[in-house]
Formats: structure tokens, C-alpha cells, sequence
């Protein structure tokens, strides 16, 4: 009987029609990198109030970095950046004035400028999830229902790439980034009481990288099902 | 006697006809075979030649999908759509062969998108930052 199922076995395997085999695909930049070879990333702004400066200058400075090394176009770098936009109020409203975005590319004599709003969130949940379990007393497996304190960190990062002639964007994505951590009653006060900054760096740099990954040529593979 | 001689040799050019075209279909499926197995292997140039030899032979349907997906691993996307689209003429409702049509659509788009709108909206959803 075991030697028929074998066989059997292996004959739909052998006689299996389609194949999945791996390809390569190219992934071109959502902007035009041949016209474009000059950015100038402007420090993240926090419309939240919740992050720290740190994180976005950590955020803004991977930016260029990545911008640099994955697209292989010139970025200008941030300490220039800090010295040029010292004293200035960066506001996120003000790319949607194209005057106001020209004049800022025009400042730092770039083809394109990357500007990011961020905002970051934490909230303590509790969260009630169905639980099956074998009692004793019943002599049969059970639900229940298990209350879990959990807690939720939203990041939402939008970006960005403003043309500097005329000054109207010409990539833009809205990136959101979730991360829920289930916590105890007691490890829920001292999250409370002791908030980090390690996840919403970590969820910022993820969103970055999901932009440059847009901004840069890559390739990705992918799935193809072959005949037989 | 002149019959039966006609009818001999009739039927012998039948048998060679049918004995050729039957070569031909196992040559085609020999030469697709191996350029699937060569293709599961990443060797996707060679697996094309094996290929477009099928299709020189008068190919099939999986040969048409099948070259379709090597043209598309050399980033000729227009003719991938080509064979592809060549494939779903012989054979309308496979799955597999839309299937691969689309991403083949998707990726062209892809690959020269730097002229599309610039609109793009993503979430992520995990439990690990």
C-alpha cells in the first residue's frame, strides 16, 4: 500500500505540467535619474511633536546617504544643509507652494528636492483574542477569551521629490509602518513610564527605505510559471 | 496488380507523413523539456535557444509561454508580450499564461515608469520594527 502511494507520489510529480522558476526582474527609479542627477534632502520635519530630534536627523541623513550610494547621483551633504537652513522655519505646508520650492532648490543650486513630513504614535491597547483550551473539569477543549495588553506604534512618513524648476512634485509617497508589542500589566506601566525611541527609529528607517528603494534602479525577483 | 501497388505506396507516404510530423511534436516537447529543466537553473539564454528551436519547429502553446519568459529575463519585454500573447492564442483560458501575460504588462511599465504620476500611497503591517 505504502509502495503504491510512493508511486503514485511520484508520478504526479513527474507528470506535473507548470514549473515556477525564478527571473530577475529590473525595476527602474520612479523618477527620471538621467535628468535629475543633484538633491538636496531638507531635515525631516515632525508635525506630531512626538519624535526626537535625533531620530530625524538620523532619518534625513540615511536619506542622502542611500540617495548617494543607490541612485549614484550627488546629494548635497548635511552639514552644508544644517548651515544653509539655519534660522530658517522649515514648514511641511510650504511644497505645496511651487514659488516657495523653487526658491529653496534655487538655494542649493540642485535638480530636485526631497522633503519629508513624519509622524509618529504610540497607544496602549487592550486587545481580546479567543483562546482554546483542554479542561479537566469538562472533559473537552474550550474557548475562551484572553485579554493582552498591547501596544501599538504607528509612524507615517510622507515624501517628496519636488522638481526645482517647477517646483511641483514629481514622486510622492505616503509610507505607514505599524509595529504592535504585546506587553504585560507591569511591563505596560514602564513602557508608559520609560517610552524608547528604538521603535520609532527603527520604524523610520524602514520607511526610508522603502523610498529609496522606489528612488533607486534595483532589481527584484520574481515568479514565472513555465510549461512542460 | 496496379492497384494494389498504388495503394502500398499511398499508404506508405501516409505512415512517413504521420511518422514525420510525430518526430517533429517529440523534438518540440524534447526541446522544451530541456529548456524549462535549464531554465529552473537560472541558464535562461540557453533555455531561450532551446526554445525559439521548438518554435522554429512549429512550437506549442508552453513553448510560446515558456520563450515568453525568457525574453522577459532579457528584458525584451515586447517580444515576451508577443509570446505570451502567441501562447494564449493557442491556448485561450490558461490560467498560468494570463497569469504571466499581466506581470509581463506590469513589469514593461515598470522597468520605464519614470514618466508615470507621482502618486503612491503603501502600508506595512508587522509585528517586528
Amino acid at each position: 500500500m505504502r509502495t503504491l502511494a510512493v508511486l503514485l507520489l511520484a508520478a504526479a510529480v513527474g507528470c506535473q505540467s507548470t514549473v515556477k522558476a525564478p527571473i530577475r526582474v529590473r525595476v527602474a527609479s520612479a523618477i527620471d535619474l538621467q535628468k535629475r542627477r543633484s538633491f538636496a534632502a531638507l531635515p525631516f520635519v515632525d508635525e506630531s511633536g512626538r519624535l526626537p530630534g535625533a531620530v530625524l536627523e538620523e532619518m534625513t541623513e540615511m536619506t542622502r546617504e542611500r540617495i548617494e550610494h543607490s541612485a549614484n547621483a550627488s546629494v548635497v551633504s548635511g552639514a552644508v544643509t544644517r548651515s544653509l537652513v539655519a534660522g530658517e522655519e522649515i514648514n511641511a505646508r510650504e511644497w505645496s507652494d511651487p514659488d516657495k520650492a523653487r526658491a529653496w532648490a534655487g538655494l542649493f543650486e540642485v535638480d530636485a528636492l526631497i522633503v519629508a513630513e513624519a509622524s509618529y504614535e504610540t497607544i496602549l491597547d487592550v486587545q481580546h483574542a479567543p483562546v482554546d483550551r483542554y479542561s479537566y473539569a469538562q472533559q473537552r477543549i474550550i474557548t475562551e477569551v484572553e485579554t493582552r495588553i498591547v501596544r501599538s506604534h504607528y509612524f507615517k512618513l510622507d515624501i517628496a521629490v519636488i522638481d526645482s524648476e517647477s517646483g511641483e512634485p514629481i514622486h510622492r509617497q505616503s509610507l505607514t509602518e505599524r509595529y504592535r508589542e504585546p506587553h504585560n500589566a507591569l511591563t505596560a506601566i514602564a513602557s508608559e513610564a520609560f517610552s524608547s525611541t528604538e521603535t520609532a527609529s527603527q520604524l523610520g528607517r524602514r520607511a526610508v527605505l522603502k523610498f529609496i528603494r522606489a528612488i533607486a534602479p534595483h532589481y527584484e525577483m520574481e515568479e514565472r510559471t513555465l510549461a512542460r | 496488380m496496379r492497384p494494389a501497388r498504388w495503394i502500398w505506396t499511398a499508404a506508405a507516404v501516409c505512415a512517413a507523413c504521420v511518422c514525420g510530423c510525430a518526430g517533429s511534436a517529440d523534438r518540440i516537447d524534447a526541446y522544451n523539456r530541456y529548456g524549462v529543466h535549464l531554465a529552473e537553473h537560472g541558464l535562461w539564454k540557453e533555455a531561450a535557444f532551446r526554445w525559439e528551436q521548438a518554435a522554429a519547429l512549429g512550437g506549442n502553446a508552453k513553448v510560446w509561454n515558456n520563450l515568453g519568459a525568457a525574453y522577459e529575463a532579457a528584458e525584451k519585454y515586447d517580444d515576451a508580450l508577443k509570446a505570451y500573447e502567441r501562447a494564449l492564442s493557442l491556448d485561450p483560458n490558461n490560467k498560468h499564461y494570463i497569469q504571466n501575460l499581466r506581470m509581463a504588462e506590469m513589469n514593461k511599465q515598470r522597468a520605464g515608469r519614470a514618466a508615470a504620476p507621482p502618486n503612491e500611497t503603501e502600508s506595512t503591517d508587522s509585528c517586528e520594527p
